[in-house]
């Protein structure tokens, strides 16, 4: 089972049946969320292998967003006044999961929400029913640029990649038995998976009136951690590509440091020959790949695209295929806190999470940085729970560690 | 061996007590971090991976704040610094030709790689917690260690305890109350002097 389809399973693993529901009508939300927001190639892409977020069960699928949203504010309240007080019944609308009177009034009641009992017994709700769907997601938005690990507490993951050299075969004379020895070496890695995370809010108001968007909170957690992940690909992809070249200097069998036919052919084939494996994959940032043409110097592009090359190149931005390798545009994100930043003077550049000058070539299927979690994968600390501002705060964490293992060649090269 | 571990602290049931820290030494170089070190905040902690993507980004050194903890660094004025007492999480672990592997998982004694976050707690007076031998400085090379009813201090430039007989004027000190053999498994296993926070 792959791992995004596993940990989409967990939420089947969950004992309370009430909880148990929330969790699958939190993930018909987040389908719905999905694929509203995001295209369906893409849906596919990342989540049809694993079988999630394709489908919303027959029950709810005719049920909007704004409804899924209201029945699990319902189902969460419900659930936790039931550990809290089981005497005190709550209402709820059975057609539109709206309280009533005196379920709002409770909802809203202040002194409840500064409960530590209360707050307690929500968080362990709210952990148990948001994880499946915060991991199942980070993973998936994740899942192409890395292999996924999970390792209980405490333990060490030694990833063992075997010697990439082959064995050479020369002559002996005959009879005789006698050759020299040879070994091929592998090598381990280690990790060391360290707690991160954030603090995540829920308006206390829109909690207390059931107007949470649970889809845009839970997206926000996921897309929080694999902010990070990439961050921490992209800086380890760097360093490596800095180290090998001097930081741009030298060019090396696999790092170029000049974009022309000459170097773009040399990666090629030698990963090619290197990985025996044809299909090379190229990556980068649009003006990155929009500068791989059959003629590099701009001003004489003409000659390039007036033959067919023109109008893939108009509409993408770049050719999807060159000297052999597929090219695949990066999609940028923004470094945090700069989303609407006026950029770098003079030209006020954005802040750009990936470089915007360096291709990167692996082989399809490559994936050289290994994600590892130790433990669950996903923790609420509940300890210490905040109302004074009109927000919930839950600390959201995971120890994690990600690592460069190189077990097949990659390349790259500076535009 | 360094040992830290709290008997009775307020900051077991306050977070307002609990950091999170890096130790760096003088040249702001990142430091492991041994239980029991005695330090002081110097500054907010920094993100290593959004540091280098800025920096990237912007086309000149910058440093992204964490504003999860601290840097921290040895004690400069120990008669008048706040000191706080690191506490790190960690197993049993050892690294050998640049691989780490966690061995077991036995909490004491173990220290944290540098440029780690560990936790750091804020004494409070009459709080009581456990030292180990390697947690005093060195005296002339040699070794000096309280008995009881001497008191223990903190020391200039290093994160390491001293041993007064008297209590100074100011500055954090805590009285040992007991000298104790831990046992470890079945059988003795290391020293720890047991102090009590007499003055902040």
């Amino acid at each position: 089972m792959s791992i995004i389809a596993k940990f989409n399973a967990s939420k089947n693993n969950i004992g309370d049946e009430k909880l148990k529901k929330i969790a699958f009508v939190i993930d018909d939300l987040m389908t719905k969320y999905l694929h509203s927001q995001v295209d369906e190639k893409t849906i596919k892409q990342l989540f049809g292998e694993a079988g999630v977020y394709q489908t919303v069960c027959e029950e709810r699928k005719n049920d909007s967003m704004q409804l899924l949203n209201n029945k699990i504010s319902a189902l969460l309240f419900a659930k936790t006044m039931e550990d809290y007080d089981p005497k005190q019944k709550v209402v709820f609308n059975e057609d539109t999961y709206m309280p009533d009177e005196n379920t709002a009034k409770l909802m809203k009641k202040r002194t409840l929400w500064e409960s530590p009992i209360w707050r307690e017994k929500f968080a362990v709700n709210y952990e148990t029913v948001i994880s499946p769907a915060v991991q199942t997601l980070e993973i998936g938005f994740y899942n192409q640029w890395v292999q996924v690990h999970n390792i209980g507490w405490g333990d060490s993951p030694l990833i063992t990649v075997e010697g990439n050299e082959v064995f050479v075969v020369t002559e002996v004379a005959q009879d005789s038995f006698k050759a020299a020895n040879q070994t091929l070496k592998s090598k381990g890695y280690t990790a060391v998976p360290r707690p991160q995370g954030a603090k995540t809010t829920v308006n206390f108001y829109d909690l207390a009136s059931g107007k949470v968007n649970w889809a845009k909170h839970i997206m926000a957690i996921a897309q929080a951690f694999v902010r990070k992940w990439n961050q921490m690909a992209i800086e380890g992809l760097v360093g490596v590509i800095n180290d090998a070249t001097n930081n741009g200097v030298t060019n090396t069998q696999y790092f170029k440091i000049t974009l022309n036919d000459a170097n773009f052919n040399a990666l090629v084939k030698a990963l090619t020959a290197a990985n025996d494996n044809g299909n090379i994959n190229v990556y980068g940032d649009l003006d990155a790949v929009t500068q791989i043409l059959p003629n590099t110097t701009v001003p004489t592009m003409d000659a390039a695209l007036s033959t067919l090359l023109g109008k893939e190149w108009t509409s993408k931005g770049y050719i999807g295929e060159y000297h052999g390798a597929n090219v695949y545009k990066i999609n940028q994100a923004l470094l945090p806190g700069t989303i609407n930043a006026a950029g770098i003077a003079p030209n006020g550049t954005p802040y750009f999470a990936a470089p915007e000058n360096i291709l990167w070539f692996t082989n399809e299927n490559d994936k050289p940085m290994h994600l590892v979690f130790e433990g669950e994968t996903l923790s609420v600390a509940r300890d210490k729970f905040e109302t004074g501002d009109g927000t919930l705060t839950f600390l959201v964490v995971s120890n994690f560690d990600m690592i460069y293992v190189p077990s097949t060649k990659i390349g790259g090269l500076f535009i | 061996m360094y040992i830290f571990e709290k008997i009775m602290m307020a900051s077991e049931y306050g977070k307002d007590k609990i950091h999170n820290v890096k130790l760096e030494n003088g040249d702001r170089d990142s430091v492991e971090m041994q239980p029991g070190y005695f330090c002081i905040i110097d500054s907010i902690a920094t993100d290593s991976v959004y540091s280098a993507a800025f920096t990237r980004a912007t086309g000149g050194a910058y440093t992204y704040k964490n504003y999860n903890g601290f840097n921290a660094k040895a004690v400069a004025a120990p008669l008048t610094d706040k000191i706080l007492i690191c506490d790190p999480r960690e197993v049993e672990h050892f690294t050998v030709n640049g691989k780490t592997y966690r061995i077991g998982n036995n909490t004491y004694g173990n220290s944290l790689p540098a440029g780690v976050m560990g936790i750091a707690r804020e004494p409070r007076l009459h709080d009581i917690f456990k030292l180990g031998k390697s947690n005093f400085a060195l005296v002339g090379g040699v070794e000096k260690l309280p008995v009881v009813g001497e008191y223990v201090i903190p020391t200039v430039n290093s994160f390491l305890a001293s041993v007064a007989a008297a209590l100074p004027l100011t500055g954090f000190a805590a009285v040992v109350e007991e000298v104790v053999q831990e046992t470890t498994g079945a059988e003795l296993g290391y020293t720890t002097y047991i102090c009590r926070v007499v003055q902040l």
